[in-house]
């Protein structure tokens, strides 16, 4: 026993010097508030004097800059980039690391160590980072970023400059400003800020002030906000002001950016129908006054039966009108069914083969969607033609025509239904153009379309005939 | 074996068996028992011998020995070696069986001084200290083979080569059983065996029965490559009370192990006690700490026939791990032991992936032994308690490993499309000049954490609960196993007669266990959420989706909680095996058999937002009918050469891992999961003779219908997703030969040849599918993998040693080896052997080989010294006991410190599609240590 007790003693004293390995580490202090104060030389703006053309040119100045984060990556919206300034300009950092604002949150202070580094151009936006070896721009590679890009203290307060569309220029490139008084174009309501990362990398939305000057919001498909729907009032959007290839793009950090809450440009304009709008032409093109219309689609044009830039509307006061959409970027995609709202204002109403035509711009139409039916107005041809331009593109329905000649739908057929005839015209664009007519009577709808050489009913798709 | 007769021979001088003699021509088998005269315990490792006849033996664990074809007529018999005193025992052969019983030696003067010599120090070889986990590589590196046996192969195998990543075989270390008492340790899970979970405990821990590859064993079925038993029962340790003290420069620097046993008293009762500590505040691996404990209790009654045994142990520990880095990363830090685990916090080396473990385990057995013929032991064993492997993990933060691919300077020749090497100069010039740079920065990881001020919306589920603060972009975090296993295990063994022994044993185990992640640190922040990152960036805006529990979303949690994953794995195995052992003159041979249910269920906690009908609940019953069926003989040529076949069949469950495609996410399972099927044959010679004792072995195995499911992330950008690569119907072949010589060739110096050469390679070709973490709808991608003929990465499949070791007759001894480690493949990554993966390269080019080739790491020679002695101290000091003795145990490996032995590697399972290029994601190495030794010192009262 004596033994044991030996035992039992040394091993109570070997035990206890249990201390031998530690355990737990002591956190290091906060160091957010550290500033290293270095001395700081050389600007952004002498940085950026030094790229003459689009060619990467070195700093070989050994400056340091301080400057304030006013832009990280934290939305994904920017993807390994920073955009800084120092007072005399806004730069874009290129550092070849995700998820930056860990280190470099906006309104951290860091200070910039510019030798070694390269300014460049992409798109005709300046940036600072290194270049390959074809001397294209890339980011500070990760284990070098800590030696150029030196963190200063935290919080810094990011103020952006206010600006109005009308003042955009090249000095404000990298600048975070802020727009009073702007809305998102009437035909992104309803999208999202951008497509999702499998479609496209990015997407370009428009945000427009009351009088209808515009910038590009330009969006990652990577950010996370990128499914959310943009918001559809009026009201302030701040952003880093860039530039792509000559088109000014504003990007946004996240959504806390923009506060659109107020009512839209326009909010009080009256609406008005389509007749009221019919019976401003008095024989000459007429300048729409402040109005908008409602109206619902009643061509189709999955069936290529309606000129691809034309959309034939009607409105509950029974009258319909076409819609021509003209120039690159204003395609129509409005569906049949779909429930617009179009802000007429100062749009011209002129005429077109004897019928009304109205110039419109997809960017005033809101498209509310939904599957809207129009019922058609249900009448003889004699009636149609007795008064065809009050029927101008609307929907009409002629029981128990036939149409003459056989054949197929393609060109020019006469329907009859013993009242009187009509020319019935299908192009030979059409989805259902190679069909055979029906050798028995039927019903017929569709859109009673003015032309010069003879009114005429164009069907929109077969479903028109039964 | 506990065959005994009753005659028990007390030895003098000179002792006298008499059998009626008939005829000299006829030989016959000698079987017997020796036992310790002082201390009752069996005698092991004394040596007998015939020396009219030249045969030698050794006896076993349990001081059995058996002779065969010894001639009729009279024979000398002598016992000694180094433990006991030379006594000469006469017996008279007249019959075909003669059993002489139980003999009792004593030991010689100094020899309890003699016995410490056999002991091997079984020091530092305790489990890998390394982690592969972020590569989705299996850790299956470390040799199972880890304790003493007679056999020299097996030694050699176990100690020299053990060190080098040697695989017995080539097979799994799930591939040996382990019983404690009578109870099955290997893990639940896996079927691996951890010495872990005894570690520091050397002294109570013996191997009582230890075979090798499929010689039965008298426990159980056994494995592949065999079976230990280790008897930890308070009456069975040696009355001892013994100190050790080591110091090493492996895994640990210092270990301390107190044992105090009382032997078996003449109440009937015994108990032994141990404790130890082994602790470093460095390993050799820079940044690898070593904090363990260790504890062992026994009492035993022993009462008429029968034996109580309660015995308890657990090894609670705490160690920082290394991990495997590329040959980049190991030049650019200029050392081979490069450890991006660890960086400085607040002046001191923090490492994070730490293993913490305590899985405590308290055995009840009891044995009856009716009579000499029969032996029954139960056993009822409970073990539970956690393991948890820390790691970093973050949220829409940049990865702060310091290896990480994209730092090193390769990334600017390979992961660029204009590939520009003067970057690349730059960051190699950069982390040249600044080595901090290699290792972790956790000061960047508090200060990014300390700035990131969020609001978290509808916190914890509550509508309008909005909690601010400063949101961890990183933390520590611990993967953790919960375990609760019950065991209950019966087994008989009863000799029918002379010649047949029987077997036969039932065992259920019933396990729970709990597997979760929980934050083990915030690094200074007030919170982290409970989101999946990776879904919250595949699914922008899509609340529900991100959430890693829709049961409880938006979870705000803080050290100690539980976050991304919480299930529950149901295990419930039973098996019956039997044996039965024929032993006659001429020939052994064995039948044994077993048969059973391996079946488990898994039972989710969170209701995964990707996965939200698949995850949460208790899913169907995974059930597989196991067996095996196992056969050889031995045919003794004479008393000293024997010739040995053995073979076996059977079929294995797949484990959980391989069973679930992804457990941590979702219950859903492979298709038509399958057990595994092997065949195994073995067969070879012995040579037991005086002064020669020799092994040639040859085997041959086929397992198929094997299933591996590895994961890993995958960050090519068509990817960015945790994938689960199922391999099914997985074949594999191994085939090999083993050769042992050990030759006495002066009464004090031996030399020892040992060679393994095998081939491990795969056999045919088969598919995985790669399903998505992330993708909660397409079906997975499929290929077929053109695997056939390459090596399985099973250590070196080319080991030999050479070595000499001189027996003082002054009770010490020295030894010296020389190894030669070759053909050591790099596992092999099944995406690199794909139609897809070549595609467009010209078969034949040197594009198209570098992506197929498999590595063959660089062979290596190294050399070890090992020193022992042991010190009567009553010699110096006559007031001390005789029984009091010194022992010290020496030993230097890798002597002429050899820093570039890479012990294995695997390539990376992420390949770069786009360029083909295997240098954007280069394989991973591990090294041997350089110049490594411990020293024992043990003093013994």
């Amino acid at each position: 026993m004596k033994r044991f007790q030996l035992a039992l003693c040394v091993l109570v004293s070997a035990l206890s010097f249990t201390s031998c390995v530690k355990k737990n580490f002591d956190a290091p202090p906060d160091s957010s508030n550290y500033d290293p104060n270095l001395p700081t030389s050389g600007s952004l703006a002498k940085a950026r004097a030094l790229l003459a053309g689009t060619v990467a040119v070195p700093i070989d100045s050994d400056w340091t800059i301080s400057a304030t984060v006013i832009a990280d990556d934290r939305s994904g919206n920017l993807y390994k980039q920073i955009v800084v300034d120092d007072g005399t300009t806004g730069m874009t950092l290129l550092l070849e690391a995700n998820n930056l604002y860990g280190n470099y949150p906006v309104g951290r202070k860091i200070y910039l160590k510019t030798k070694g580094l390269y300014i460049g151009m992409y798109g005709g936006l300046p940036q600072i980072g290194m270049i390959d070896e074809t001397g294209s721009m890339i980011g500070i590679p990760s284990t070098l970023i800590g030696g150029h890009v030196i963190k200063g203290d935290f919080p810094h307060p990011v103020i952006p400059d206010t600006v109005s569309l009308n003042d955009l220029n090249d000095g404000l490139l990298n600048r975070l400003i802020y727009i009073k008084d702007v809305e998102f174009a009437g035909s992104n309501l309803g999208m999202s800020y951008a497509q999702p990362s499998a479609i496209a990398s990015g997407t370009s939305r428009t945000v427009e002030d009351c009088a209808g000057n515009t910038i590009t919001l330009r969006t990652s498909g990577y950010a996370n906000f990128q499914p959310y729907i943009v918001p559809s009032g009026k009201g302030g959007i701040a952003g880093i002001y860039t530039t792509y290839n000559g088109t000014p793009q504003l990007i946004l950090r996240d959504t806390t950016d923009v506060t659109m809450y107020g009512e839209r440009c326009g909010a009080n304009t009256p609406f008005i129908t389509i007749d009221s709008m019919q019976k401003m032409y008095t024989g000459a093109d007429a300048v729409m006054p402040t109005a908008k219309i409602s109206c619902i689609v009643i061509s189709d044009r999955a069936n290529g039966n309606t000129t691809a830039s034309n959309v034939i509307v009607q409105d509950a006061s029974g009258r319909g009108v076409v819609m021509y959409f003209s120039g690159s970027g204003n395609t129509p995609t409005y569906d049949m069914g779909d429930s617009l709202v179009v802000d007429i204002t100062a749009m011209t109403l002129t005429t077109y083969q004897g019928g009304l035509e109205l110039k419109a711009n997809t960017s005033k139409v809101v498209n509310y969607k939904g599957n809207h039916a129009v019922t058609p107005l249900s009448i003889s041809l004699d009636d149609l033609n007795a008064s065809f331009i009050t029927y101008q593109s609307t929907l009409v329905e002629i029981k128990n025509a036939t149409v003459s000649g056989g054949g197929t739908y393609s060109g020019n057929k006469t329907l009859n239904d013993g009242t009187s005839t009509i020319s019935l015209y299908t192009t030979s664009a059409a989805g259902f153009a190679s069909q055979p007519v029906p050798t028995t009577p039927m019903t017929y709808r569709g859109i009673a379309t003015p032309y010069t050489n003879g009114n005429e009913i164009k069907l929109r798709n077969l479903n028109d005939v039964y | 074996m506990k065959l005994k007769l009753p005659a028990v021979l007390l030895l003098a001088a000179t002792q006298t068996v008499v059998a009626s003699a008939q005829n000299n021509r006829q030989t016959s088998l000698v079987k017997g028992r020796l036992f310790n005269k002082i201390t009752k315990q069996p005698a092991n490792d004394v040596q007998i011998i015939f020396p009219g006849l030249k045969l030698l033996t050794i006896t076993d664990g349990e001081g059995n020995f058996n002779f065969s074809q010894v001639p009729y007529g009279t024979q000398k018999m002598v016992v000694g070696g180094n433990t006991v005193k030379a006594d000469t025992i006469t017996i008279v052969i007249s019959k075909d069986l003669v059993d002489v019983g139980d003999i009792q030696v004593t030991p010689s003067e100094n020899g309890l001084v003699a016995t410490q010599l056999t002991q091997i120090p079984t020091i530092a070889i305790e489990d890998a200290n390394v982690s592969v986990d972020d590569d989705g590589v299996k850790g299956s590196a470390v040799s199972g083979l880890l304790t003493a046996s007679r056999d020299p192969f097996v030694n050699t195998a176990s100690f020299t080569f053990g060190q080098y990543r040697f695989q017995a075989r080539g097979y799994d270390r799930n591939a040996q059983q382990v019983l404690v008492n009578g109870m099955p340790m290997n893990d639940v899970e896996t079927g691996d065996a951890s010495w872990n979970q005894w570690g520091g405990l050397n002294d109570a821990f013996r191997a009582r029965n230890n075979t090798y590859g499929l010689t039965p064993s008298d426990y159980t079925f056994g494995g592949m490559n065999g079976s230990v038993y280790f008897d930890a029962t308070a009456a069975n340790q040696r009355k001892q009370t013994r100190i050790t003290y080591s110091a090493t420069n492996r895994q640990y620097k210092n270990r301390l192990m107190l044992t105090h046993s009382s032997g078996l008293m003449k109440n009937g009762w015994a108990y032994s006690l141990s404790v130890s500590k082994r602790w470093a505040n460095e390993g050799y691996i820079p940044g690898t700490f070593y904090d363990a404990y260790s504890y062992y209790a026994g009492v035993s009654k022993v009462w008429k026939k029968h034996q109580f045994n309660l015995t308890t142990f657990g090894a609670p520990t705490r160690r920082g791990k290394g991990t495997a880095a590329t040959q980049e990363a190991y030049d650019l830090a200029g050392s081979h032991f490069y450890n991006p685990n660890w960086g400085y916090q607040n002046g001191e080396k923090r490492n994070a992936k730490v293993n913490e473990y305590f899985q405590p385990v308290v055995i009840a057995n009891y044995e009856y032994k009716p009579s000499d013929k029969t032996d029954w032991n139960t056993t009822i064993g409970y073990q539970f308690g956690k393991n948890k492997n820390s790691t970093l993990d973050w949220y829409n933060a940049q990865d702060p490993r310091p290896d990480y691919y994209k730092n090193m300077p390769s990334y600017y020749v390979n992961g660029l499309t204009n590939p520009s090497p003067d970057l690349a100069d730059q960051v190699r010039a950069q982390l040249e000049a600044n080595p901090s740079q290699m290792q972790l920065d956790w000061n960047k990881l508090y200060d990014a954490n300390s700035v990131n001020y969020e609001t978290i919306h509808n916190a914890n589920g509550i509508a309008g609960n909005d909690v601010y603060g400063r949101r961890a972009m990183y933390i520590v975090a611990n993967d953790v196993d919960d375990i609760k296993k019950f065991n209950f295990s019966s087994n008989l063994t009863h000799s029918l007669n002379e010649h047949i022994i029987l077997y036969t044993g039932i065992t259920f185990i019933t396990q729970r266990t709990e597997s979760y992640k929980e934050v083990a640190d915030l690094l200074g922040a007030d919170f982290y959420v409970n989101y999946n990152q990776f879904a919250s960036r595949d699914y922008p805006g899509k609340a529900d989706v991100y959430q890693n529990d829709l049961n409880n979303p938006n979870r705000i949690v803080k050290e100690g909680d539980k976050y991304s994953y919480d299930y529950i794995t149901h295990f419930n195995k039973g098996w019956w095996w039997g044996q039965a052992a024929f032993t006659y003159n001429k020939f052994d041979f064995f039948v044994a058999a077993n048969a059973g249910i391996n079946s488990f269920s898994r039972e989710g906690l969170y209701r995964n937002g990707l996965f939200p009908n698949t995850s949460y609940g208790k899913g169907a019953t995974e059930s597989f009918f196991i067996y095996g069926l196992k056969g050889g003989a031995t045919y003794k040529i004479n008393g000293r050469n024997y010739l040995f076949v053995n073979a076996s069949a059977g079929a294995d469950a797949p484990t959980v891992d391989n069973t679930y495609i992804s457990p941590r996410t979702r219950g859903n399972v492979v298709d038509n999961p399958t057990t595994q099927k092997y065949q195994t044959v073995e067969g070879g010679y012995l040579l037991k003779a005086p002064n020669i004792n020799a092994r040639v072995v040859g085997y041959a195995t086929d397992i198929k219908d094997a299933t591996d499911i590895q994961r890993f992330y995958n960050d090519d950008p068509n990817v960015q997703s945790f994938v689960n690569f199922v391999s099914q119907h997985v074949n594999s072949r191994y085939v090999g030969t083993e050769l042992a010589v050990d030759v006495k060739v002066m009464p004090t110096l031996n030399l020892i040849g040992v060679a393994a050469v095998g081939q491990a390679f795969y056999t045919n070709r088969p598919t995985i599918s790669s399903y998505k973490d992330n993708d909660t709808t397409s079906n997975p991608t499929t290929y077929t993998v053109y695997n056939k003929n390459y090596y399985v990465a099973a250590g070196p499949q080319s080991s030999y040693t050479a070595g000499a070791r001189y027996n003082s007759k002054k009770y010490w001894w020295a030894g010296i080896n020389f190894n030669y480690f070759d053909r050591n493949y790099v596992a092999a990554a099944p995406i690199r052997r794909t139609v897809d993966a070549v595609d467009g390269l010209v078969p034949g080019s040197p594009e198209w080989n570098e992506v197929l080739n498999q590595e063959k790491l660089p062979s290596a020679f190294t050399v070890d010294l090992s020193f022992g002695t042991s010190i009567m101290l009553h010699k110096w000091l006559k007031q001390i006991p005789r029984s009091t003795i010194l022992s010290i145990n020496a030993g230097v490996s890798n002597l002429l410190d050899n820093q570039d032995v890479v012990t294995g590697g695997f390539e990376q399972l992420r390949f770069d599609f786009t360029n083909g290029n295997i240098g954007k994601f280069p394989s991973k190495y591990f090294y041997g240590f350089g110049r490594n030794y411990f020293v024992n010192v043990s003093l013994r009262f």
